[in-house]
């Protein structure tokens, strides 16, 4: 029995020794037998790396967003994605206007704040000075409750810039730094289109978060933007409940509100979409499943293909080294210990092929990481669930090479040209 | 130098078999060995009732035409193959009714192979390729280094330990094949044409080797169709159609 064990351990080490040297003479034919593995465990790395990064990135932007903001719009662009017949029929939804804000304001008793929004692109001027395509978003007065958003001088819009419809706008950090290099922004007038704004506050700089640029925006009075840049638009409003025990009843609440001012009869749909963070994040859950699965299928065709040509590769092999195998039986080799040879062979083929895969997928997730603001988190579970994909793959592919190597006839084999 | 001969009829060895007594000096014992192959259009009777005796430190040589059967004879007993029917004893071990795994372990301790065309693995150097019966056997990795430099030395050839076999004259290879055999201190070393594929000074150093190691106390069969060859042996034994035809020794 001891013999026996020895016998084993012994045959284990022979035979990836034996793998390496075979896989070492033939160095080029190895590379090209195991590129689609490599191929196949490099997307797994890369892409579970990049999508973990991904995951983080989306819970971290989620929490700082503040679980208890709900947003109302005429249509969820997240349905883009997920049901684009809806999104379409959504389209047709009516407008979501001021009035609509100042109602939900006015009525909801759960809410501490109620802030309609619009976002454009807009070029702004100061003398000659300009800085171009910068996110202007038209807000109410209560803004600063919904977003997390300090100022630096001067102050946020007031309601009375709100229901004046008055040119007041308040600069990020980086846009006011731009526009006024030299001087003191606030009580400066900055021309967006034909209208001049007069600049009433900057706020703080934000840091970046993960590369993204957080400075680089204005805030006017969603009247004047409205106003100046026509009337006809959906807004979009964010409602923040007083509490988290309130929110499902807040979301209720302005559900209600929305319905009974659109003459909506019980029982029918929503002619608008109201979106949480919550269903921001299942929206993503559901994305990277998606993705996921995906690269599953792609990689399972790639190791497919790959395991075939490696027991191609396998069979040559087995052929060409029928002499070997002749004269190893000769020499006392029993059954088992040519099919671990040749298995062994396989998986080391195929192990080789996985490392090259990791560290290369590794690599390839550093360098989105580094040129994109995408983060990176290498996953040590990917690592070990490739390591056994290519284990798989290897005794899978390689048995039956591997059994028709150590069936074959010494006689035959010995006289084998 | 004297070859007074003798010839002993082969059925006769083995039926003094029960007279022997215990015959520990038999290295080798068949009874009736035949080798069938059938190939569908008609039976080849490759091996037609071989009746053999090879004792303890003998140094036979199996000679014979190709065509005669000696190949079959050599692959019976090299337990490479197994007899259709007929009893095979090696060391009083019955074999023919072996598995192929068993066999395997046969020809892993009691038989040294000596091929024509050598057989040496390319791929690995010179002791890794003495080495190879001890992996088999289960040796450990450090002892089967070591026994593979001794037998080495044995061949004289500790200096090229590390050569692979295309760095090697043929002569070389064959000793180094000859190490090989000699690896798991087989009962029996089993030489197919071992001076086939070299020169004649070559072979004929290949040959004085066989002769020292016969001198230690192996128990050698040699199978040649060289008349040259076959005189080294003490006994010959001559095969046609699958019988034997003669079986002489030499004083």
């Amino acid at each position: 029995m001891v013999e026996k064990i020895a016998r084993e351990t012994v045959a284990i080490g022979e035979g990836i020794r034996i793998a390496l040297e075979a896989i070492w003479s033939q160095k080029l034919r190895s590379f090209l037998t195991l590129l689609c593995v490599v191929i196949a465990i490099l997307s797994i790395i890369a892409v579970v790396s990049v999508l973990d990064g991904m995951d983080r990135y989306v819970r971290e932007q989620v929490v700082k967003a503040g679980t208890n903001v709900f947003t109302l719009q005429r249509a969820n662009e997240l349905d883009i994605l997920t049901d684009f017949n809806a999104f379409m029929e959504s389209l047709k939804n009516p407008r979501i206007t001021f009035a609509d804000a100042r109602a939900l304001r006015e009525e909801m008793t759960l809410a501490s704040y109620v802030d309609p929004g619009y976002r454009t692109r807009q070029n702004l001027f100061v003398g000659e000075r300009h800085v171009d395509n910068v996110e202007v978003q038209g807000r109410s007065e209560e803004y600063p409750g919904v977003d997390d958003l300090d100022l630096h001088v001067g102050r946020h819009l007031t309601e009375t810039d709100i229901l004046t419809n008055r040119a007041s706008i308040v600069l990020g950090s980086k846009i006011a730094e731009a526009l006024f290099p030299d001087v003191e922004p606030v009580g400066r007038e900055v021309r967006i289109g034909g209208r001049h704004y007069e600049v009433v506050g900057t706020f703080a700089e934000r840091p970046n978060v993960l590369g993204n640029d957080r400075n680089s925006f204005a805030i006017i009075p969603i009247t004047s933007l409205l106003q100046q840049f026509g009337a006809r638009r959906s807004l979009r409003v964010y409602v923040k409940a007083k509490d988290l025990d309130a929110f499902p009843r807040a979301i209720e609440e302005a559900s209600t509100i929305l319905r009974t001012r659109r003459g909506l009869r019980p029982g029918a749909k929503d002619n608008f979409s109201i979106s949480t963070a919550e269903q921001f994040l299942t929206f993503w859950e559901k994305l990277s499943r998606g993705i996921f699965m995906s690269l599953i299928g792609i990689v399972s065709i790639t190791l497919v293909v790959g395991g075939i040509i490696i027991m191609n590769v396998m069979l040559v092999s087995v052929t060409e080294r029928t002499r070997e195998i002749g004269v190893r039986k000769a020499l006392g080799a029993r059954r088992r210990a040519i099919l671990f040879q040749f298995l062994v062979e396989a998986v080391t083929l195929t192990t080789v092929g996985g490392i090259l895969g990791i560290v290369l997928g590794v690599f390839a997730a550093m360098i989105v990481g580094a040129f994109s603001p995408l983060p990176y988190a290498v996953n040590p579970w990917s690592i070990v669930i490739a390591l056994v994909i290519v284990f798989s793959v290897g005794i899978f592919f390689g048995l039956y090479p591997a059994s028709r190597a150590s069936r074959l006839d010494p006689v035959v084999a010995l006289r084998h040209e | 130098m004297g070859t007074a001969t003798e010839v002993s009829q082969s059925g006769r060895d083995a039926s003094a078999r029960g007279g022997d007594g215990g015959h520990t000096g038999e290295v080798i014992r068949t009874v009736d060995l035949r080798k069938v192959y059938d190939t569908g259009a008609a039976e080849v009777r490759a091996m037609d009732g071989v009746n053999l005796v090879i004792r303890t430190n003998e140094y036979a040589a199996i000679m014979g035409p190709s065509g005669s059967g000696k190949s079959t004879l050599m692959n019976l007993l090299g337990c490479l193959d197994t007899p259709t029917s007929g009893q095979y004893f090696l060391r009083d071990q019955e074999v023919s009714r072996l598995t192929e795994d068993e066999l395997a372990e046969i020809r892993n301790r009691e038989i040294g192979f000596v091929f024509q065309t050598f057989h040496l693995l390319a791929r690995s150097s010179a002791v890794r390729n003495v080495e190879l019966p001890l992996v088999y056997s289960g040796m450990r990795s450090a002892d089967r280094r070591a026994r593979a430099m001794e037998l080495l030395k044995l061949v004289g050839l500790e200096s090229r330990a590390s050569h692979h076999p295309n760095e090697l004259s043929g002569g070389e290879r064959q000793r180094v094949a000859i190490a090989r055999a000699l690896a798991n201190r087989p009962s029996l070393l089993l030489a197919d044409e071992p001076t086939g594929n070299l020169d004649s000074r070559t072979s004929g150093e290949i040959l004085a080797l066989l002769d020292e190691l016969h001198g230690r106390g192996h128990t050698i069969l040699l199978v040649t169709h060289d008349p040259e060859v076959g005189k080294r042996a003490h006994r010959v034994i001559r095969v046609r159609d699958g019988r034997i035809e003669s079986d002489q020794k030499r004083a």
